[in-house]
């Protein structure tokens, strides 16, 4: 191809390139469109068949359009709010979570702080010992948990749902990263004018841990709402049931009420996706720092 | 200060491990208050003599008859467990690989609305693996499921598929791939980018089409960000419990048992918690090798 090309070649070639970007475009738009159906679809099927009246839902082909929009409506919400116990797992979920969520944010960020900032013989080993920790699967230790917990009298008990999971290693972790770039002036400053060491941690340190805290929060919340072995196996009986296990548990009693299920699904994935898409920033965060090479 | 974590750690993790580990000596029957010392007997019964006799029988008949003896379920249901978990990742670990760099390519564009594309795509790492677990059953029921519908109205199949009985692993992977993928996407959409723009510059001026510069630039610039995500999909494939819980019980026959879920069996269902826990151990010394193997290629760092 020579330097020199003649205005009209030009005008070809760019006019080439132009249909070639807006196919381009076109074709990934597409793609984009598709894939988000595929990822979001089965909510949506989840959700039209929690709309569904009982007993429509075995038809094919499927409808996602209500051809009688008079049969479909809240009225499975209704059931099953008032029915199934169903409030009664949703305040178990509740207040598990949220104990785990703020035993984790306390105990995580004292630790975060002592291991970034306070020098004391032995803080490399235990840090390291606590880092191992993740490597341990949550299996080895469920048997052992379980006789303890048993022996202990904490089976069916609130103790015995959220204790074991008071601290993380993962969030020591995180906290430990993010309180080393807090600069130490400030807390020397802080202890001139007099604050004790627990005063600096919480006048100085967790002001300006938000946006980890926030992140450690998000995190430990969406796990814990999702978590299901240990609670499958502590909560026995149906009044200690979290909303995990109550839909496991009940499954097969639905086989013939899969509108109630798909129902309760809906409810329960609610709370968890408005969180998600409200404190995003701070969830993605998260994972970037987890993603990182340890 | 560090007391009450240094206790919640001691408590919870530290101590029960090493209970595990006394545990997995003895037979422990969960009602019985006496536990019975015996020794290595667990560990023989699950791991040694098999693998020793598995030894004879490559010499007297090839390593398949070997193989087929170690993992018939009827004989040693653990190592055959095992073996599902290993069809498992050998499933899971490309496609999640795939899908993740398939997304992250996707979603790397400065179109207008992407980040809300960006959230879709990640809706289903955030949902509960339960809830899942159950959409995807019913995605699957052979008589008024989505995909089978999907697949026969499209004519790619002339009769439904029973999914969970004939398939059950890959059906399981295909909604494991599916809900991890937005994550995967996440981390190789930071890495890509955090690619440095000059080199593929100086690919354009060389003449280097798309499929050349991904062959040639992005994806072994991605390589430590892909080992990331295999080691975490190994481990991963090895700790499977929920899904298989909840989508086929292990079943059809032992098609699905995988080892946590056999565990389980044999500690809550059986209350045989010494041998429980000695099969956890085996799980955690495999864990342990794939985790120690893989990071001594995660620190391989790329140089350009």
């Amino acid at each position: 191809m020579s330097l020199k090309t003649n205005p009209t070649d030009r005008i070809q070639r760019v006019k080439q390139r132009f249909d070639n970007e807006t196919i381009g475009r076109t074709v990934h738009i597409l793609a984009l469109a598709v894939v988000a159906t595929i990822m979001i679809g089965p909510f949506l099927y989840m959700f039209a068949v929690s709309l569904m009246k009982p007993g429509t839902v075995q038809q094919l082909p499927p409808k996602f359009i209500p051809s009688n929009p008079v049969k479909w409506g809240l009225h499975n919400y209704e059931r099953v709010l008032t029915n199934f116990n169903f409030t009664r797992f949703l305040l178990n979920s509740l207040l598990v979570t949220s104990i785990v969520t703020v035993f984790n944010l306390f105990f995580d960020t004292l630790a975060g702080y002592v291991f970034a900032k306070l020098e004391f013989p032995g803080r490399k080993v235990l840090f390291m010992t606590i880092l191992a920790t993740l490597m341990i699967p949550s299996q080895i230790t469920i048997v052992p948990l379980y006789i303890l917990m048993d022996a202990l009298g904490f089976i069916n008990t609130y103790i015995g749902l959220t204790v074991p999971f008071a601290a993380s290693a993962f969030g020591i972790f995180l906290m430990k990263q993010f309180i080393e770039t807090i600069p130490s002036d400030l807390e020397r400053a802080a202890m001139v004018d007099g604050c004790s060491r627990f005063e600096v941690f919480y006048k100085v340190i967790v002001p300006l841990s938000k946006p980890a805290m926030a992140t450690l929060g998000i995190f430990t919340f969406i796990g814990t709402w999702n978590s299901f072995l240990w609670p499958l196996l502590i909560a026995q009986d149906q009044s200690m049931y979290t909303l995990e296990v109550a839909l496991a548990q009940f499954q097969g009693r639905f086989e013939q009420d899969l509108t109630a299920l798909m129902t309760g699904m809906t409810l329960t994935s609610i709370p968890v996706i408005i969180l998600f898409v409200s404190l995003q920033k701070y969830y993605v965060q998260g994972i970037k720092l987890s993603g990182i090479k340890a | 200060m560090l007391l009450p974590d240094i206790l919640i750690f001691s408590a919870f993790v530290f101590l029960p491990v090493v209970y595990a580990f006394w545990l997995s000596f003895h037979e422990a029957y969960f009602f019985s208050s006496q536990f019975q010392w015996v020794g290595l007997a667990h560990y023989n019964d699950i791991l040694f003599h098999p693998l020793a006799e598995a030894a004879g029988i490559v010499v007297e008949e090839g390593p398949v008859a070997a193989y087929e003896f170690l993992t018939d379920p009827l004989r040693h249901p653990f190592l055959a467990s095992l073996k599902n978990n290993v069809y498992f990742g050998l499933l899971s670990i490309p496609g999640s690989v795939i899908a993740g760099l398939g997304l992250a390519l996707l979603v790397n564009t400065q179109l207008k609305g992407i980040k809300y594309i960006r959230t879709v795509y990640f809706l289903p790492v955030v949902t509960s693996m339960i809830v899942v677990a159950l959409v995807f059953n019913f995605i699957y029921n052979p008589t008024y499921g989505l995909l089978n519908w999907l697949l026969t109205t499209t004519g790619i199949l002339n009769d439904g598929v029973i999914w969970l009985a004939d398939y059950p692993i890959l059906a399981i992977v295909a909604m494991t791939i599916w809900k991890g993928a937005g994550y995967n996407m996440l981390l190789y959409l930071a890495a890509l980018q955090g690619l440095p723009t000059e080199v593929y510059k100086a690919a354009r001026i060389d003449g280097a089409g798309r499929i050349a510069r991904f062959k040639n630039i992005t994806w072994p610039l991605l390589k430590p960000t892909t080992l990331f995500i295999v080691v975490m999909t190994t481990i991963g494939s090895f700790k499977v419990f929920t899904q298989v819980y909840v989508m086929t019980e292990g079943g059809p026959g032992f098609k699905s048992t995988v080892a946590v879920y056999y565990i389980y069996e044999k500690a809550f269902g059986e209350y045989l918690m010494g041998e429980a826990s000695a099969m956890s151990f085996v799980l955690f010394g495999i864990i342990f090798v794939v985790t120690v193997i893989n990071m001594r290629y995660l620190n391989t760092d790329v140089e350009y």
